[in-house]
């Protein structure tokens, strides 16, 4: 299958590049420029706090296009992110996908999803700055108009939101009870951006992402290991770990009607706590006879970690057909 | 060695087969070229971190794909991305053949995003979890791209096929 997209890749892969000068000379020019923008902005901010506009992008359009609804008269907030009244469902007309409302020192901010599947409708598309901001704290709120969805927040360094290597740490937001939902601190203090991704019970999801300091240290999740073996090939990750240098894995999935398959050595490039392995020299679009089971011996700078997993008996939700994998000795976690 | 020389090892490697990748996902040599450049400057500018990484490729490919995509949404290419794929293609690619040619439409017709999964997964073998992490989407959305696309693509992608 891979064949005829390598085969075009390789006829669009030039014979040469452009001279490196000409990205060093680039790499100047965009220094420049930021000094220059620095300054403009600083500018654009007084003159936007003094108007009372905020402006930020949370659909895709062009970044100078104000999309926010501030509403004061929605919710109160403490400095902290509580609120001082339980704020009632959210100004929403039901047409397309469902916002999220960032609770701010001012009231909400509306926060439209980047990506959806929602009402028959699915789009998908990346985050873009600017982001809404929420107040600094310990707790970020946001109300939501259905009161029985589930989230999860993922935490980003706003630093490293261009690192092809930044750690990322997801945690579950807590129901608060009505339409109001709390993303908890996570890892160290700093300033995140916050990804809230949402699932409907009836199916549908939506995300959304704010950007957040928070002022103490927050959670530090378990690391987590997932395997699967059909459909796209062996993958197992590995993620929320101590920071290695090292890894690998060797894979062995015991099947109950043929021959086991033994997969690795395989070597993988841990970055900031998180590690993938594949292979495909399996390659199998039929889903096996269950019970499969998974024994998994990961290396992780010269200790060796055993984990087992059974499908589908631990199979995880919304993520099919991956399974979660449990270890002995325990994997090291990341404590910041 | 200084920064600078370090940097254009990287690119001397890796640039090639990154501007030909990003001409397949993107739909244009020319903006390709030019994001490829741009990674390289975020590489320049983060060597002191980059630099210790196993995968300073990965790192260069994972920025430089966020970047095509950012910029495609930017100026909502994504939409018209289609005609002008199809446009450029005969004249940017040297000498296609008449089933790359057909692929390479395929391929245009689709989403931005789909691409991107496809060729992620499928050329550069990365983990949909992988996939998932550098496109900062939940793993299921990049099933479902990959799904949407393969299904798009089959008849195409199973001509020559060696599986």
């Amino acid at each position: 299958m891979n064949d005829p997209l390598k085969r075009l890749v390789d006829e669009a892969t030039p014979s040469t590049t452009a001279p490196f000068d000409g990205v060093v000379a680039r790499a100047r020019t965009r220094r420049r420029r930021r000094r220059i923008g620095t300054t403009v902005a600083g500018i654009a901010a007084v003159a936007a706090v003094s108007t009372g506009v905020v402006w930020m992008t949370d659909d895709g359009a062009a970044p100078t296009t104000p999309s926010v609804a501030v509403d004061p008269t929605t919710a109160t907030s403490s400095p902290t992110g509580t609120p001082t009244t339980p704020p009632g469902p959210p100004d929403w007309n039901g047409k397309g996908a469902p916002p999220i409302f960032v609770h701010t020192d001012d009231g909400q901010t509306r926060v439209k999803p980047w990506t959806y599947c929602y009402g028959g409708t699915c789009a998908d598309g990346m985050p873009m700055a600017p982001f809404a901001t929420a107040p600094d704290g310990t707790v970020a709120q946001f109300s939501f108009p259905f009161t029985d969805w589930e989230f999860e927040a993922t935490f980003t360094r706003m630093s490293e939101a261009d690192d092809g290597c930044a750690r990322v740490l997801s945690v579950p937001v807590e129901h608060q009870g009505g339409h109001v939902y709390a993303v908890p601190a996570a890892g160290d203090p700093g300033t995140y951006r916050v990804d809230v991704f949402g699932r409907a019970p009836q199916g549908g999801d939506v995300m959304a992402s704010f950007e957040w300091t928070t002022t103490e240290a927050g959670i530090f999740p378990e690391p987590f290991a997932q395997v699967s073996a059909h459909y796209t090939g062996l993958e197992l990750g590995v993620r929320d770990l101590a920071d290695v240098a090292k890894a690998t894995a060797e894979v062995t999935v015991t099947y109950p009607d043929r021959a086991p398959e033994h997969f690795g050595p395989i070597k993988g490039s841990p970055c900031a706590g998180a590690v993938w392995f594949t292979s495909r020299e399996q390659y199998d679009d039929v889903e096996p006879t269950p019970p499969v089971d998974f024994r998994v011996v990961l290396t992780l700078d010269g200790v060796e970690y055993v984990g087992t997993a059974r499908w589908p008996r631990d199979e995880i939700k919304d993520n099919e057909p991956s399974a979660v994998l449990t270890f002995e000795p325990e994997l090291p976690a990341w404590t910041g | 060695m200084d920064v600078e020389h370090e940097v254009s090892e990287v690119y001397a490697r890796a640039g090639r087969p990154l501007i030909g990748l990003l001409t397949v996902m993107g739909g244009s040599s020319a903006d390709a070229e030019e994001v490829a450049q741009d990674a390289v400057v975020r590489l320049l500018e983060n060597w002191s971190k980059v630099r210790h990484y196993e995968d300073v490729e990965g790192w260069l490919r994972t920025v430089a794909v966020r970047l095509l995509i950012s910029r495609q949404r930017c100026h909502s290419v994504a939409r018209l991305g289609l005609p002008r794929l199809a446009a450029r293609t005969v004249t940017e690619t040297p000498a296609p053949d008449p089933d790359g040619l057909d692929l390479r439409e395929a391929l245009a017709a689709l989403p931005l995003e789909q691409r991107a999964v496809l060729l992620l997964h499928h050329v550069h073998d990365l983990p949909v979890s992988e996939v998932a992490a550098m496109l900062r989407v939940a793993e299921g959305t990049v099933k479902s791209r990959l799904s949407r696309a393969r299904a798009a693509l089959a008849p195409r992608l199973n001509e020559g096929s060696t599986r």
